[in-house]
């Protein structure tokens, strides 16, 4: 049998014995489901803000709360429009006020609907004029009453529904005669959140508005309310000014670009989810080579330091030549860490495709799958970059007797790795700028930066000059490292300074076989 | 049959430093031939080119009668004087797996493995791992290793440092067996009665240099006579003594070199008439101690304490420079 493959088979199963290698394995996805999991968990587990509000306008804080109760009302229509639809037992077990004001919401046109939503609003708020829905006047009251009276976790937690208190539980201004000093006690106690004070008159300044919270950091409940209350006022000032409402709306109107490409032939098209996918799937590919890279650096370094410190390297350069045991090295190990990363983007890749689904997105996959070529060369800058650099890795550990040594030597490997890094943005945003093309053409780069220029993209023969490059170099370095792995493996004493390196590297080939047989 | 390795004029150097210094010797097969010298003689250099692990920087290495060491790698065994086992492997896939380097199959060398393993004793072992073996266990897994795939041409460095007694007898058997098997075994020491005891031929090395080297009793013999004594009593009075070359005295024993035509009969006198109680007056050739001594002016044990000369990195890089 070959020996390069014994080397690598075997190194292969030493990796997979070790317990860095399974912790690899698993840390990923247990990464990727904390950091989905603990986030929304967090968010559950969050209690209801309460707060007071001071209002000396007299109209301000009324005007939000019925904003609020609008927002919750047309949330609560979507959802029961849901639940009508895909879940029948869900929807019978809406509130009565609930069932019929989503009958009422569903049996509209859909402008129609917010004009509701706005007069059952305007009555629960003290607007007892006529309005043309006749929901208002038969359901109404019982709607505002459940909406005041229900448990915001319990309609969470039964219905799928998130009323805004809760996150933001409003309570009622005490009627302590010094209201502001027992409200100061509450807040110190911890038992009220924050307290806003409504000026006498914001629509012509916020003087005398306040936010009192102990707690600065959460910016939350102070963003929701101001939001509200700043949009009230605007409208009261444009309307101040004599604006109309239509006008207003006009005025504050977005202006967005709709985003366009020239497609091949030169013609305009739409940006696809295609379009999307070639954006985001370099930047995946990128931070995968690299943390490829940087969590089985340990793995690759240290595999021959042990060989070194459990004294096996002389046994072995008696029975392979270092190329072969170099290589096998590398194809081992390498190997093992490629099962770790390939588990890593099937799980990367299963998520991308499954989440956006599952919350309702749409994104076309199938973009990628039209588009083999564009797939396939990011598995070959994946895999030749991962050799490169595995490579490196392998004749640097060689080179050290001690994991201490190995990680300080590791470094002058790990700056390119960083620098292409930070060089990502620069280059996503110029593809085919000249600091991309000419970083492209540097090997130990070429792997990041042409991944990174795919949704330029690069000229066809850019592919192939730097593949090619690519191949050349990583010959180069297993030959170097062979080179150096010869001499380090045997070596004893001190660690070798830089120019004992450049010395190994460059001196002629010292191989047994070759230099005997050339003197005969 | 034409000699199992044979060296002609071979220098090793790193950096400055001879390593190794026009060496020539033969290793005639099915012998036991003894590398001898202090620590830094060469001795391990000089094996690692019979291995083909380095290049000579001039000279011809001939091994089983192939000028490149590389092609018969698989007819060798080599244990290194720095060796160990990968600890979290199985025993008997590691004396498998270094049988399967040196070209087995995968089922043969785990089938070798497994018999050789209860041969020695080890068969209630085999699937434990490496590390919880203990130190003797672990040498004699080492051995096996180095002899799963029959090699015809066994190297083996300072194989008796380090062992247990029990172990060095195992040691000393298995290599009188595979001279007895028709092998030829190269073994280095520093201990010189080790070599005295099996070695059919030795080459005493020192600072690179060959000294001496031919069958053991041509070298002995070439010596002149010695007498060996086990005494209780006072020697300084032979020191002085005519025809008396030198004593190496070790207090309850000594060596007493004579010069050529000394009848040893007069030392039986001197040391009666001193006082000396004798139980051993023997006479035989002179130690390889004591040819080293006489050669180099030195003895092993002083050799030893010269500056270490080491291989390191440094020394190792510049191998090159030689070759080219």
């Amino acid at each position: 049998m070959n020996r390069t493959f014994l080397v690598a088979r075997e190194e292969f199963w030493q990796t997979v014995g070790t317990k860095s290698f399974w912790i690899g394995l698993a840390a990923f996805p247990v990464i990727i489901a904390l950091a989905i999991a603990v986030p929304l968990f967090l968010e559950k587990a969050k209690e209801a803000r309460p707060y007071v509000v001071i209002d000396h306008s007299g109209f301000l804080l009324n005007a939000v709360e019925k904003a609020v109760y609008g927002e919750d009302l047309t949330q609560i229509g979507q959802r029961g429009r849901e639940l009508r639809r895909e879940d029948n037992e869900g929807y019978a077990a809406l509130p009565d006020p609930i069932r019929a004001y989503v009958a009422a919401w569903m049996g509209l046109d859909e402008p129609d609907r917010p004009l509701l939503v706005e007069a059952l609003g305007r009555r629960a708020f003290g607007d007892a004029s006529a309005t043309p829905f006749e929901f208002v006047d038969s359901g109404g009251v019982a709607l505002f009453q459940w909406w005041e009276e229900a448990d915001p976790a319990k309609v969470d937690e039964r219905h799928d529904i998130e009323l805004a208190r809760r996150h933001y539980e409003r309570r009622p201004v005490p009627a302590d005669p010094d209201t502001i000093g027992w409200l100061n006690d509450q807040i110190h106690s911890g038992k009220l959140f924050a307290y806003f004070v409504i000026g006498p008159d914001p629509v012509t300044s916020d003087e005398g508005c306040r936010y009192v919270s102990n707690n600065l950091t959460d910016r939350g409940l102070r963003n929701w309310f101001s939001r509200r209350a700043e949009r009230i006022v605007r409208e009261h000032r444009m309307e101040r000014s004599g604006v109309a409402p239509d006008t207003a709306d006009w005025i504050q109107a977005s202006l967005a670009f709709e985003a366009r490409k020239i497609d091949e032939r030169g013609d305009v098209e739409e940006v696809k989810d295609r379009d999307k996918f070639r954006q985001f799937v370099p930047l995946i590919f990128t931070y995968l080579l690299w943390l490829a890279v940087f969590t089985s650096s340990q793995m690759l370094i240290t595999s021959t330091i042990e060989e070194k410190s459990a004294r096996i390297m002389e046994i072995l350069v008696s029975s392979v030549s270092p190329e072969e045991l170099m290589l096998g090295k590398i194809a081992g190990v390498a190997g093992a860490g490629l099962i770790v990363v390939g588990s890593w983007a099937t799980i990367l890749f299963g998520a991308i495709a499954i989440i956006p689904k599952v919350m309702g997105a749409d994104i076309d996959l199938g973009g990628a799958a039209a588009d083999p070529l564009f797939l396939a060369s990011f598995v070959m800058y994946f895999l030749l970059g991962y050799l490169f650099y595995a490579s490196l890795l392998v004749g640097v550990g060689s080179l050290c007797g001690t994991l201490k040594e190995a990680q300080n030597v590791m470094w002058p490997v790990m700056i390119p790795l960083f620098t292409a890094i930070f060089s990502m943005k620069h280059v996503g945003e110029d593809p085919n700028g000249l600091l991309a093309r000419i970083l492209s053409f540097v090997p130990p780069f070429t792997p990041f930066i042409m991944m990174n220029r795919a949704a330029g993209p690069p000229e066809w023969w850019e592919f192939v000059l730097t593949g090619l490059l690519l191949l050349v170099s990583i010959w180069l370095v297993v030959k170097g490292a062979s080179r150096l792995f010869r001499v380090g493996v045997l070596a004893v004493g001190a660690r070798p300074g830089l120019g004992d390196i450049a010395r190994i590297l460059f001196t002629p080939a010292d191989l047994p076989g070759q230099s005997v047989s050339s003197r005969k | 049959m034409s000699d199992a390795v044979t060296l002609t004029g071979v220098s090793k150097s790193f950096r400055e430093k001879r390593a190794v210094d026009e060496l020539s010797l033969s290793v005639p097969p099915a012998s036991i031939y003894g590398f001898l010298g202090p620590n830094g003689a060469g001795k391990t250099t000089t094996m690692r080119m019979i291995l083909g692990i380095f290049a000579p920087d001039t000279g011809q290495v001939n091994v089983l009668g192939v000028d490149d060491p590389t092609l018969v790698r698989e007819r060798l065994g080599y244990l290194p004087e720095e060796r160990g086992l990968y600890p979290k492997m199985k025993v008997v896939d590691q004396v498998a797996y270094f049988g399967t380097l040196k070209g087995m199959s995968s089922r043969t060398a785990r089938e070798a493995a497994m018999r050789r393993l209860h041969e020695y004793g080890l068969g209630d072992n085999t699937e434990q791992t490496c590390e919880s073996l203990s130190k003797g266990m672990a040498q004699k897994a080492q051995i096996l290793a180095t002899l799963l795939h029959d090699p015809e041409l066994i190297v083996l460095d300072e194989p008796f440092s380090g062992l247990d007694p029990v172990n060095r007898d195992l040691m000393r058997d298995v290599i009188l067996q595979l001279r007895a098997d028709g092998r030829s075994v190269i073994f280095s020491t520093h201990i010189m009665e080790q070599a005295e005891q099996i070695c059919d031929h030795v080459v005493l090395i020192d600072g690179g240099r060959k000294i001496v080297d031919g069958p053991i009793d041509e070298v002995r013999g070439a010596g002149g006579g010695a007498v060996h004594l086990d005494y209780e009593g006072n020697l300084e009075p032979l020191h002085q003594m005519q025809g008396v070359v030198h004593v190496n005295d070790t207090g309850r024993q000594a060596e007493v070199v004579l010069a050529d035509g000394v009848d040893p009969q007069g030392v039986l006198k001197e040391l009666v008439s001193g006082g000396v109680r004798l139980h051993t007056f023997d006479l035989r050739p002179p130690s390889l101690h004591e040819i080293f001594v006489r050669k180099v002016g030195r003895s092993v044990e002083e050799a030893a304490f010269a500056p270490e000369e080491e291989l390191d990195v440094g020394q190792v890089g510049s191998s090159g420079r030689g070759a080219s």
